[in-house]
């Protein structure tokens, strides 16, 4: 396992440079440049500003001086706040990723939950909830969840805030991760569902059930760890779904994450920002696929690197 | 987000019109009557709102949380937005300031400029015992860092033309290649010196008109010496490491998620007094609705009002009386043509474009009635005339449009090539475009294609002249007429880019830009203004647009004060004199 | 995957094959059809693609067009005249929805057709080439999959935005039906989905291309062509024809965010996700403007789910109830 863990981490070094190379000269091919605001700038104005921050040069000029600040870990000053793109990303990230590792865990857990019960109560009560909520998450886009949870739990109950994110108060930390968790629970309940019923068909749980142990024994025992292998198919790419597409949630509860940050920094052609945020969203989600393919070799034991 | 930012920026800024101008050798003015009367809600006639208490009754202490805006930079001599100069202002002052009749009344000073005969020389003097917020002594030596550090090459700040006035600005700012010694010696030339810590002398190349009104304004500051040591070249420091000079200071800040400002003891001003509040947090919230549903809830004292919901907020409940429209307007939106581009340099055809377009109706549509109509680029009680003065002339008149356009060549618009109306992508800007576009199929029997583009494309391809027509408009900077002429309409114009050019313009413009008898400068620009309203000389003026808030009913002191400044929260030039009753 | 280790009876190649994919598919869709929830969702499906269709070419069952804007009945509920009730600019919603039904269903089903050229192409190329090319392709695919999607898509979009090139750009000449604004978006959202199709491609040939059946008709002459396109390629489209089923409403959805964000097409066409995001922005003056394409999409991205579920179910025999 070890070696395995040390290849991929490897790996990781020329993946991220490859990403960042992409992504610089994607986003020099966005058309206009940073320094043209609302108020349309004088000619001279904007040739001063561009000059002072590199922009006239030539971009294969731009891009060596990109990778020599990169090799030293330097990403550069975000132009939206005159900051270095490094501490605005900390400043951010924290919230982004708190808000996406608590709707995967709330999806994953939902999820579960429903399909199991789905499955095992197949066509009863349970399974038509489960398959209720299920619809309805995939169904509807998040902001509109979103609209409605805020609608209903914080200006008519008054259960919620309706903006804000402070990690620890329920307050204001359920809407979001509902609004954001329900459309990957669904996904997984109806995964987790299709999986356990094959795992119930299978004739080691036949042999079980003949041997006289009771129904929830055998689920938990058995059937729970072998569905689980889908799942985890699954679970990297809704991960990296989850913090990729949480700027909805963000930009509606007013979350300072960076999600909102890498939409506006691409509309403000913020170059630094940018790249940043491209950046940690990829690392992000190398590790995320990485801890899940590790996992299976927990979860599987048949599975060995 | 930015689009919604940009869409609060141009269509929430409260700006109030004027009712006279008074620059630094103001004339007496006419009286302030409000012709923009805004419709429903919160006060009919400026400074009074129905729930305002008496002077006496105003209770100290207590802490709001506002909807603010993510500022983009905290240096008030680079600053262009509107979201970073209404922090700006709550916790730095100049020299002057204006009040609520847009008279220059002194703040640091310690009384009115003392101007040389011919009206290149101003001379200053501070109050004495001034002190920053940190205790260090606050002296002349910082306005003039102010005024260097706006105009030096390496600050490339927004405004830095409007202080071209002041000897030797100009060329320093153009420096941008010059060496560091080469820089130095244009910084030493500049018309601005402290001969003691209490007196700063301006020295103009033009005997302009307006330079008081420019003492008021942000990129005038003055600069934490003692913190930025050289003003031409340091970095601005984070707020939480800087000193201030206004009625508020910074207490803690945390990017992209809110703002907090506690009271300033040391703030001392000639013609104001301390703040009342003990703390003000901004959370920074794009997404209005989303603020107004805060509001709702209780989270929020202010928000600014989500004009596409207005009727809703007007009728329910739990908004109708904290609904506040600020009844005075600065700013106007127009549909922007442009000149260079065939057939729009054909004065016939703007008039049928412009004529073609029911503005009554417009208004009614995309703002449900809040929106003012107007035929003048100018607001009308700036330069003396009506608020919709040229309504007969280019205001809506299907039969004189389907003529003119026949004039021009076009019959029943054949013949008339498919215009492209570049917008950015917002609920507004599509009803805009689609009433446009209506409009001048039913009327005109012409096509247009609605392209939508990011606010980057947008100025971009503004700038660079490529375009045929798009929605647009000015919010005032300083209640001047010629903040809405300079640059924009004078031939080679650094804003002109649609490129208007008229020998009248232009020679009325220079003659006004250096008149000093404040009367005849009016007259000259209510020319200019007529020319510009009825020849479409690059824009035909649609609407004026007032600001629309929700303001806690406890939180006083916002409603009552707003006048003509760009503001994003209600009276935030003014925020000293916000007071919370409880 | 795993490779096929189930016994093959080896007869006379031609007749064996050809009766066993006419028996596979025929066995597959006798089982689709035995599934109710994916019967109605294809019935449902059937019904809304005919009228996206039918209301493009008839003015009776459109009953206005979608760009007329009509003030005097703003933000109207449902009524005889208005079947849907109207929107801020007094359109029809009805119309609207069928037009965004339409625009919707040419996105979905325009990605899954690009993701489908280059998700096979770079599948069977990384599979038949050789090492080499297998190699190369297959960087090319890591490449594309650790980038994140949306941020892709979103750059994508901005890159290709405002350009007046013909065909993908807002110049002439354009194709009908499909402006480039709306090819411009399938582009984007095609160019990072086709991972996923690559890998199940590329997986099923390398383990098709050891079968006993494939080794049969190599040894008996058949050239490389016919065995991909008669036996790897209909082998493979199982899995593939379930991935697009699902990826058809990603894509919707893809859009929808896209619209959020401020790239949607340009007014007045307007897809569901377009009509939502406008919609959202009127939520408390006019409910229907939001109500109509929510249920649209919900109902498009149901049927589609439960489809895709029924074909999986259909073509890969082990589920079977």
């Amino acid at each position: 396992m070890g070696p395995y863990i040390l290849r991929r981490i490897l790996t990781l070094i020329p993946l991220l440079f490859a990403v960042a190379t992409l992504t610089f000269f994607l986003m020099h091919a966005v058309p206009g440049g940073p320094f043209q605001g609302d108020k349309a700038l004088p000619p001279e104005l904007l040739a001063r500003m561009n000059a002072k921050y590199g922009l006239n040069q030539n971009i294969g000029v731009q891009y060596v001086q990109f990778l020599e600040h990169l090799v030293r870990g330097d990403l550069g000053i975000s132009y939206q706040t005159q900051n270095s793109v490094i501490s605005t990303i900390k400043q951010g990230a924290p919230a982004t990723l708190q808000l996406g590792l608590c709707a995967f865990a709330f999806a994953i857990v939902l999820g579960l939950v429903l399909g199991v019960l789905s499955a095992v109560n197949q066509n009863g009560l349970f399974d038509y909830i489960g398959v209720f909520v299920a619809t309805i998450g995939a169904a509807i886009p998040s902001f509109v969840v979103a609209l409605l949870l805020i609608l209903v739990f914080a200006l008519k109950f008054h259960w919620f805030d309706v903006i804000g994110w402070t990690f620890g108060s329920p307050k204001t930390m359920v809407l979001p991760i509902v609004s954001l968790g329900l459309l990957p629970a669904a996904y997984i309940a109806r995964i987790t569902r299709a999986s356990m019923l094959e795992v119930l068909r299978q004739d080691y749980i036949r042999t079980a059930r003949a041997k006289g142990l009771d129904t929830f024994r055998v689920v938990r025992g058995h059937a729970v760890r072998n569905a689980l292998v889908p799942v985890l198919t699954v679970a990297g790419p809704i991960f990296a779904g989850l913090i990729t597409g949480s700027f909805i949630i963000e930009y509606t509860f007013a979350i300072p994450g960076i999600g909102t940050a890498f939409v506006t920094a691409v509309s403000l052609r913020d170059y630094g920002m940018i790249m940043g945020t491209v950046l940690l969203y990829a690392f992000a989600i190398a590790i995320a696929n990485m801890v899940v393919d590790v996992s299976y070799g927990v979860v599987d034991p048949r599975i060995r690197y | 987000m930015t689009t919604t930012r940009m869409r609060v920026l141009f269509g929430v800024l409260a700006i109030a019109a004027l009712s006279a101008l008074a620059a630094a050798c103001g004339s007496s003015s006419s009286s302030s009557t409000p012709t923009a009367n805004a419709t429903s809600g919160g006060s009919a006639t400026a400074g009074t709102s129905p729930a305002a208490s008496p002077t006496s009754a105003i209770q100290m202490g207590g802490s709001v949380t506002l909807q603010g805006l993510q500022f983009q930079s905290f240096d008030p001599h680079y600053s262009g937005f509107s979201q970073d100069i209404n922090v700006e202002r709550m916790v730095w002052r100049g020299l002057y300031r204006l009040d609520k009749d847009n008279k220059l009344q002194p703040e640091m000073a310690a009384s009115q400029p003392t101007v040389s005969t011919d009206g290149l020389t101003y001379t200053v003097k501070l109050q004495s015992g001034l002190k920053w917020s940190d205790g260090t002594p606050m002296t002349s030596k910082d306005f003039v860092a102010g005024i260097v550090r706006t105009c030096a090459p390496d600050t490339a700040g927004y405004y830095q033309n409007f202080l071209f006035s002041i000897v030797g600005c100009s060329d320093y700012s153009a420096a941008t290649k010059a060496t560091a010694a080469e820089k130095l010696a244009l910084q030493a030339k500049l018309g601005v010196s402290a001969p003691d810590d209490t007196t700063i002398v301006f020295k103009l190349t033009q005997a302009q008109a307006t330079f008081g009104t420019q003492l008021a304004m942000w990129y005038t500051f003055p600069v934490p010496t003692a913190i930025v040591k050289d003003p031409a070249t340091d970095k601005w420091p984070a707020p939480t490491a800087l000193a201030f000079n206004g009625p508020y200071k910074v207490q803690s800040y945390t990017e992209k998620d809110n703002i907090v400002l506690v009271k300033n003891d040391n703030y001392q001003s000639a013609s104001s007094h301390k703040a009342y509040l003990d703390k003000i947090t901004m959370k920074y919230i794009e997404n209005t609705e989303q603020a107004d549903n805060a509001f709702r809830a209780g989270q929020l004292d202010f928000a600014l009002a989500n004009t596409a919901q207005i009727t809703a907020i007007k009728s329910d409940p739990s908004t109708k009386d904290a609904y506040f429209a600020d009844p005075q307007v600065a700013t106007t939106q127009a549909l922007e043509m442009n000149l260079k581009h065939k057939p729009l340099d054909n004065l016939k055809v703007r008039l049928a474009l412009s004529q073609a377009i029911d503005r009554k109706q417009l208004v009614q549509v995309i703002s449900s009635g809040v929106f003012i109509p107007t035929t003048s680029w100018i607001p009308g009680d700036l330069v003396g005339v009506a608020q919709d003065p040229f309504e007969s002339q280019i205001g809506f008149n299907a039969t004189a449009a389907k003529q003119n356009l026949a004039d021009a060549g076009f019959p029943d618009g054949k013949g008339f090539p498919t215009l492209d109306f570049m917008i950015r992508d917002t609920p507004a800007n599509k009803a805009l475009a689609a009433f446009v576009q209506n409009s001048f199929k039913t009327v005109l029997n012409i096509n247009i294609n609605i392209s939508t583009v990011d606010s980057k494309t947008r100025s971009s391809n503004f700038s660079s002249g490529k375009f045929d027509l798009l929605p647009g408009g000015w919010i005032q900077d300083y209640p001047d007429p010629e903040d809405w002429v300079d640059g924009q309409f004078n031939t080679g114009g650094s804003q002109n880019f649609w490129g208007c050019s008229n020998p009248q313009i232009d020679s009325l413009f220079a003659k006004a830009k250096v008149n000093q008898n404040n009367t005849e400068r009016l007259g000259q620009y209510k020319q200019i203004n007529e020319i510009i309203s009825t020849t479409m000389c690059g824009v035909a003026p649609l609407w004026n647009q007032s600001a629309y808030y929700l303001i806690n009913t406890k939180l006083r002191g916002m409603r009552s004060n707003s006048t003509s400044q760009d503001a994003v929260q209600a009276a935030d030039w003014n925020v000293e004199s916000w007071w919370l009753a409880k | 995957m795993a490779s096929t280790s189930t016994a093959i009876p080896f007869d006379a190649p031609e007749f064996t094959f050809a009766s066993k994919q006419r028996g596979l598919w025929g066995q597959a869709w006798q089982r689709l059809l035995r599934n109710r929830l994916a019967l109605a969702a294809g019935c449902i499906l059937g019904v809304f693609i005919l009228m996206a269709v039918l209301t493009s070419f008839s003015t009776t069952i459109e009953r206005y067009s979608p760009e007329t804007v009509n003030y005097s009945e703003i933000n109207k509920g449902p009524s005889s005249a208005h079947f849907f009730g109207t929107d801020n600019l007094g359109r029809d919603n009805w119309s609207r929805a069928w037009e965004g039904m339409r625009i919707s269903l040419k996105i979905g089903f325009g990605t899954q057709i690009v993701v489908l050229i280059i998700g096979i192409g770079v599948g069977a190329g990384a599979a038949l080439g050789g090492r080499w090319s297998d190699n190369v392709l297959m960087r090319f695919t890591d490449l594309t999959y650790a980038f994140p999607d949306l941020l892709a898509i979103i750059m994508l979009r901005a890159v290709l935005t405002g350009r007046s090139w013909p065909i993908i750009g807002g110049g002439d000449p354009q194709i009908p039906g499909l402006s480039g604004i709306l090819l411009q978006m399938i582009a984007a959202i095609a160019f990072v989905s086709w991972v996923t199709i690559a890998r199940l491609v590329r997986g099923q040939m390398l383990s098709l291309k050891e079968s006993d059946y494939v080794l049969a008709a190599r040894s008996m002459g058949a050239s490389t062509r016919r065995i991909v396109f008669s036996h790897m390629l209909p082998n493979t489209l199982g899995p593939v024809i379930v991935a697009v089923t699902f990826g058809i409403p990603l894509a919707i959805f893809a859009e929808a965010v896209l619209g959020f964000i401020g790239f949607s097409l340009q007014p007045p066409a307007a897809s569901l996700g377009t009509l939502i995001n406008d919609g959202y922005a009127y939520y408390r003056v006019n409910q229907w403007m939001l109500l109509v394409p929510t249920v649209g999409i919900a109902m498009l991205m149901l049927s589609f789910t439960f489809l895709g579920d029924g074909l999986r179910d259909a073509i890969d025999p082990r589920t079977r109830r």
